[in-house]
Formats: structure tokens, C-alpha cells, sequence
């Protein structure tokens, strides 16, 4: 479960995240959208514990910066970084080290082989292109299954098999009753995943749908009819 | 911490696989050999000379690196600068389970290695080159290298970590570092003025028993003297106090709460590391500290298309900073053209004076060769590529900015030093554009080797093939400049000088301008 109360950011005098409040139930998949410039990514910043910030966020009921409440959590950020000299193998296995998993060489190759990285898990992390590199920092995060995973524009740089995959993986974490949060601007490619749509603009939250209050509405439908249709959008 | 440890094993492991299957590792190795060689046989006989060969003389030594480090390692970090973590560590480190403290300790582990080796060579240098006691030797590697080091994560720990009023802690203490260094500066002129000005100063400075006073860096020194020349009242007690200070401050950072919020900060600045990395990568010369560049509000109107295009977007983009086309590069050249009109209005200067200018402006060309311009950057904008007009338009307008700008730099040094000189109109023009053709060469000459040899040469190598071809072209113009002096006058040495110089600027620009034609070629 994840909580998000109160949530202030400012970035010296400017508010980027404005008195920001939701919750997420376990098996939930919960989606930020909003323009860019929004506060999106600040927030998902803010509960992985990179910010600074007033307010309360809780994983699993405890607070986020618990180091309790880090072993639950993973983090897929917008821009995947490497660490240049480690293999992709090498990866997995700092990971594993670094949460004290109790995974199997064998798991690790299953995960491998599902994102088309068993070829490459021998070459270096500054020789991996973006794509991979996403693929990769996917991996490191399915690797830790967590109770609460926040993707920030998980889709961007990856081929059609790597967004397939990683949808049926999204549809898998939620029948294990895990807690997903994902910020994208990609409506039409979490269509069928979401369960709770929060819509942002200028570091508040301005509205929030559940797929039942949709009533079979598309995510876009939803989203322009929140924030003023597509011309203001234009304007 | 295992895991950490294991990042870095793994990622040094790795490194020398991949060094080991490089050629170059094994000229580079080869090469440092031969320069550790020298050093091994050279040094014992510079510290004889210098009248260091004693165990003073290492005290003297290691009192001064104390100066300088100390000091600016606790500006560093009371920036929150101070330590350097990468990307990578943001996203895999600072979201795992580890303990900030441990984190901040990991981003230090390079520094501890380092100074473990350093400490480990000046063990044998202590005992061989300064005649020191091997048993005292092995007390100062154990001894100075713990209790400094506890001292220095415990203040780092306590600085970044603080999560109080963190950031009024790290103002007091930039204020105390200012306060140290601001008393060390004015003891500094206090025996320059009250002693001979000489190079005693500076041992006299290094060991003056005031310094020892000093909280922290003179502590520090305090410590070392102790062990190294044995006790006096002074340092027992300033020992004694460093050591305290250690123990103190390593109890409070064990015991103080840190949940990270400083990774904020660490990631804003692993940011910019990736910058200056990548810079740095390309050739650039950059600087990881200081603030980031401001720029003013500024517009410009496009007096033609096309390739033309190129040239009045870099004058906007110039006129956008702070100084226009004015750079650090300037007022070295102003700097120049000061001195050699301070040193001409103070001793005779003959016919050959006049020889002067171009030879401090060939010096300064061939010092900073490493400094960017735009036009390098333009060969890097794909947008460069897809404007419709030939390579070698291209090539004039990225590089028309930065002829200007070497004309007004060669103003700077030719017209106060020429005015000084004695030299007529007609002669500073001369030497003007003897610095814009000296530039020209270099501007070309960078791009030319990077479009050619990039991807063969290592960086090292690289940059002594720049520098090679660049003198190469000057040896060819100086040559010119006396033969034509020699046979008709001055001047017409140095339109000489200028053609020849020109014509090896036209090669280059003319190998360069295949650049323009695709980007494959510099990718």
C-alpha cells in the first residue's frame, strides 16, 4: 500500500508539488498524468526518497526513508543509469546483494530471457543503448519483488515486444497484490492497466477517477475532459 | 556495505579486463615506468638539494599538502559538493535498503584507497628519502592515516547528513574555513612584511609554532610533528585536541539520524558530474565547482540564410552571455599585453622587441589549446548537417565568431604591448593578425586531428598530435618571419610569416569542412 499525505516540494521559492494527497491499495494500479511541468515526476522523486519534501509518505504503512520500507520498494526512473563497468548480470547480482534476496541464478535467467537480455548480460552498462538500458533497470526493479513499484514513463526508448511485456508484467503485479503507481504521458498505452487515474497541472492534483467512475470512458476522453479538452491543451 | 563493495570490486575488475585488451594500456604503463623510474632516481637527489632530506623536511612537506587539503575539503563538503556519486548510484544505491551514512562513506571509498596509497609510498619515502625511523614511520601510516580519516568522514557525515538545520551548519562552517584561511593569509603577509622576502618564508610559515594553533588543518600539523620529531608542550596539547576533536565528532556522526535527505543534493550534483564527465570525455576543458552559468535575455535579427544562419545564432547565443565574446581566454591575452608593456616601459628594448608579441601569443595558443569554442559544438548539432548550403560555407560561418573573437583577444595583447614597444600602426596590425592566424590554425587543427585520428588516438595522444601540428605550422611561420626579416625588413617577415601560417590554416580548414558533410564522421 502506498500513502501519500500532504506532500509540499519547493524548489526554493517556487511550489512544485502543492499539498499533494493520495492512497493506493495493494494490488492497485494507480496513473499520473498531467502536462509537462506538472509535478509528476517530483512526487514519484519525492516517494522514492531522492527529495527533500514536507509531508507524510508511507509504503506498507511505514514511512518511505525507512530502511524497512526500502526493501519493499522499487524504482524504475525516466532516464535509466548504469553503472558503466558492470555487466547486466552484474547488476542482478548487486541487487540481490543489495535487498539480501533469496533469488536463484535460475530466476534471474527467467527474467533475463523475458526481456531479451539473456544475450547481453555480459556486456558493460555504457554499452547497452537507452532501450536496453530500460530493459535492464526493469528488470533490477522486478527483481526486488516489491510491494509498491513506481514507474516513471516506463515505456519511453522500449521496442513493441519489451512494452508488451511489461504490460502483461504490470498485469501480474497487481494479481500478486502489489501497489503500482506509473507517471506517463502515454494514455493509449496503459488503457487496459489502470485502476486510478490521477490527473495533475501545476503541482496539484486536479481530479480522480477510478475505472469505475469511468463507466467505459477512453483514458483520453477522461483526461481532456478534466483539464479542459484538447484545444485548451493547444492554446 | 557488502554490496557496495561489491559495485566497486566488480566495476574495477572489469575496467582492467577491458584496459588489458587495449594496446594503449601498455604504452601508457610503459610510459609511466619509465616516468616512476626517473622519479625514483631523481627525487632523492631534488630533496638533497632542496635541503629536505631530513625528517623537518618531510614535516615541512606534509604540512604544506595538510594546508591545502584540509581546508578545502571541509569547503567542499559543507557545499555539498564535496563527494561525487554518478547517476547510477541515484538510481540503484540511493533507493536500496543501505544506510545513507554507509552511502556517504561508499562515495568516499575511492579517496580512502588513495590515501591509503599515498600514506603506504610516504611510509618508504619517510624511512629512504627522509631518514626517518622505519618504527616511527610505521606509527605515522597507522596513526595519521586512522585518526585523519575518522576526523574527515565523521565531518563529512556530519555535514551532509545533518538533517536539522543542515544547511545553517554548513554556513558556519564556510564561514569558520574563511575565517581559518583569512588568518593563515594574513599571518602569511605579516611575515612577508616583517621577515627578508625570500623562500625561507614559506618554511618559516610551515613552521611556525602559530600554525599549530590553527583548529584542524594546525592540528593537524600539531600531530604530525609530534610523531615525526617528537614532542614539545605546543603540539602535545594541539595533539591532543585534534584527537578529542576525532573522537567527538566520530561518537556524534555514529550517533546522529540521517534518513538521506542529502541525496537531493547528491543527485542535483551527480548531474553535473555527468556533464563535466561527458565534456571532458570530448576534450573539453571543464570545471566541476563553481555556479551554474546565468544567462541574460538578448535577440538578434538574421541578416541572411542558410549557412549564415550558423553565424548569427552563435552571436546570439554570445551576446546571451554575461560578457559577450569575452572570456577567461581574454583577459589572459589583456594580461599578456599588460606585462609586456609593464616589461617595455622598464628595460631597453631593441629592433627585435617587436618579436615579442607574436611569441607570447604563439606561448598563450599553444597553453590553452584545450579551451572550447562553439564552433567544435556545431560539428555535434545534427541541425548543422541538414541546413541546405555547401560544407565550406558551413565551415566560414561556425567559425566567424571565433575569428572575431581572436582579433578583439589580439587587440588585447598587441595594442597596449605594441603601444609600449614603440611599435608604429601598421606593426600592431601586424601582430594582430599574426594572433588571429595562430587561432585560425588551432580552431581547425583541433577538429582536423578529432575528424581523422578520433577514433584511433586515445585522448593523450590526441592532444600531443594537436599540439605537434600546431607547432609543426608555427616552426614553418617563425622560419618565414626570419627569412624575410633577414632579407627585406620586419614587416615583410611578418606577412610572411602570416601567409605561411594562412596557408597551413586553409589545409586544415579544408580537411576539416569534410566534417560538415555528414555526421557519421565524427560520431
Amino acid at each position: 500500500m502506498l500513502e501519500v499525505r500532504n506532500l509540499v516540494k519547493k524548489y526554493g521559492k517556487i511550489v512544485a508539488v502543492k499539498d499533494v494527497g493520495f492512497s493506493l491499495e495493494n494490488g492497485t494500479v494507480g496513473i499520473l498524468l498531467g502536462p509537462n511541468g506538472a509535478g509528476k515526476s517530483t512526487i514519484i522523486k519525492s516517494i522514492a526518497g531522492l527529495l527533500r519534501f514536507t509531508g507524510d509518505v508511507r509504503i506498507e504503512g511505514m514511512p518511505a526513508r525507512d530502511v524497512n520500507a526500502k526493501r519493499v520498494f522499487a524504482y524504475v526512473p525516466e532516464i535509466p543509469a548504469m553503472f558503466e563497468m558492470l555487466t547486466v548480470r552484474e547488476h542482478m547480482n548487486y541487487v540481490k546483494q543489495a535487498y539480501a534476496l533469496d533469488v536463484t541464478e535460475e530466476e534471474i535467467d527467467a527474467l533475463l530471457e523475458r526481456f531479451e537480455l539473456r544475450d547481453k548480460q555480459d556486456k558493460l552498462g555504457n554499452e547497452l543503448s537507452k532501450g536496453m538500458m530500460q530493459k535492464v533497470s526493469i528488470c533490477c526493479a522486478l527483481l526486488i519483488k516489491p510491494r509498491v513499484i513506481l514507474f516513471d514513463e516506463p515505456m519511453v526508448g522500449l521496442d513493441p515486444m519489451a512494452i508488451k511485456e511489461l504490460k502483461n508484467v504490470i498485469g501480474e503485479l497487481k494479481s500478486d497484490g502489489v501497489t503500482v503507481l506509473i507517471s506517463t504521458h502515454m494514455l493509449e498505452m496503459v488503457e487496459e492497466l489502470w485502476d486510478v487515474m490521477f490527473v495533475m497541472e501545476e503541482g496539484t492534483i486536479i481530479g480522480e477517477y477510478t475505472k469505475e467512475d469511468a463507466k467505459g470512458k477512453a483514458l483520453d476522453e477522461l483526461f481532456f475532459g478534466i483539464t479542459g479538452g484538447e484545444e485548451q491543451w493547444r492554446a | 556495505m557488502e554490496s557496495l563493495i561489491y559495485v566497486y570490486r566488480a566495476s574495477i575488475r572489469n575496467s582492467l579486463k577491458r584496459s588489458l585488451k587495449k594496446p594503449v594500456t601498455y604504452i601508457y604503463l610503459v610510459l609511466a615506468g619509465c616516468y616512476l623510474t626517473g622519479m625514483l632516481f631523481a627525487m632523492p637527489e631534488m630533496i638533497t638539494d632542496m635541503g629536505l632530506d631530513n625528517p623537518k623536511g618531510l614535516v615541512v612537506i606534509l604540512s604544506f599538502f595538510t594546508l591545502m587539503t584540509v581546508p578545502m575539503n571541509l569547503l567542499s563538503y559543507a557545499k555539498r559538493r564535496g563527494l561525487v556519486f554518478k547517476n547510477s548510484d541515484v538510481q540503484f544505491v540511493f533507493t536500496s535498503p543501505a544506510a545513507p551514512k554507509l552511502v556517504l562513506l561508499y562515495g568516499q571509498i575511492r579517496q580512502y584507497i588513495m590515501g591509503f596509497v599515498f600514506s603506504l609510498l610516504l611510509a618508504f619515502a619517510g624511512v629512504f628519502w627522509f631518514h626517518v625511523s622505519a618504527w616511527i614511520m610505521v606509527a605515522y601510516f597507522v596513526l595519521a592515516f586512522a585518526v585523519e580519516n575518522v576526523l574527515e568522514a565523521s565531518m563529512m557525515v556530519l555535514i551532509y547528513g545533518n538533517e536539522g538545520d543542515g544547511e545553517k551548519t554548513a554556513k558556519v562552517i564556510r564561514w569558520c574555513v574563511f575565517g581559518i584561511l583569512g588568518i593563515l593569509v594574513l599571518f602569511g603577509l605579516y611575515l612577508f612584511y616583517s621577515e627578508n622576502a625570500s623562500f625561507n618564508i614559506v618554511s618559516l610559515f610551515l613552521n611556525h609554532p602559530f600554525l599549530q594553533m590553527v583548529p584542524l588543518a594546525g592540528w593537524n600539523i600539531a600531530f604530525i610533528r609530534l610523531l615525526l620529531l617528537g614532542p614539545t608542550a605546543l603540539n602535545v596539547a594541539c595533539t591532543v585536541l585534534y584527537c578529542i576533536t576525532a573522537f567527538v565528532l566520530g561518537v556524534l556522526a555514529w550517533k546522529m539520524k540521517c534518513t538521506g535527505a542529502y541525496y537531493e543534493d547528491a543527485m542535483s550534483f551527480a548531474e553535473d558530474y555527468t556533464n563535466v564527465l561527458e565534456k571532458s570525455r570530448k576534450g573539453e576543458a571543464v570545471f566541476l565547482f563553481g555556479k551554474k552559468k546565468k544567462y541574460r535575455k538578448a535577440d538578434i535579427v538574421y541578416k541572411g540564410s542558410y549557412a549564415k544562419a550558423i553565424f548569427y545564432r552563435q552571436l546570439l547565443e554570445y551576446k546571451k552571455n554575461r560578457f559577450f565574446i569575452f572570456s577567461p581566454f581574454s583577459l589572459v591575452c589583456l594580461g599578456a599585453g599588460c606585462a609586456i608593456a609593464f616589461f617595455a616601459s622598464r628595460n631597453d628594448v631593441d629592433l627585435y622587441g617587436i618579436f615579442v608579441i607574436p611569441g607570447v601569443s604563439a606561448y598563450i595558443a599553444v597553453l590553452f589549446s584545450g579551451y572550447p569554442t562553439k564552433w567544435e559544438k556545431e560539428l555535434m548539432n545534427p541541425y548543422t548537417y541538414l541546413i541546405p548550403d555547401t560544407a565550406m560555407k558551413k565551415l566560414w560561418y561556425a567559425t566567424l565568431v571565433e575569428h572575431i573573437r581572436a582579433f578583439v583577444d589580439g587587440c588585447l595583447i598587441a595594442v597596449p604591448a605594441g603601444i609600449f614597444l614603440g611599435l608604429n600602426a601598421f606593426q600592431i596590425l601586424l601582430c594582430i593578425l599574426i594572433h588571429v592566424s595562430i587561432q585560425a590554425n588551432r580552431l581547425y587543427l583541433v577538429v582536423f586531428v578529432e575528424a581523422f585520428l578520433g577514433k584511433v588516438l586515445p585522448m593523450l595522444f590526441k592532444r600531443f598530435t594537436k599540439m605537434f601540428l600546431q607547432m609543426f605550422f608555427m616552426g614553418i611561420s617563425i622560419a618565414a618571419a626570419v627569412i624575410g626579416t633577414l632579407l627585406i625588413n620586419v614587416e615583410a617577415g611578418f606577412v610572411l610569416a602570416i601567409l605561411m601560417s594562412g596557408a597551413g590554416t586553409l589545409i586544415a580548414a579544408l580537411g576539416a569542412s569534410v566534417l560538415f558533410e555528414r555526421m557519421e564522421s565524427i560520431e
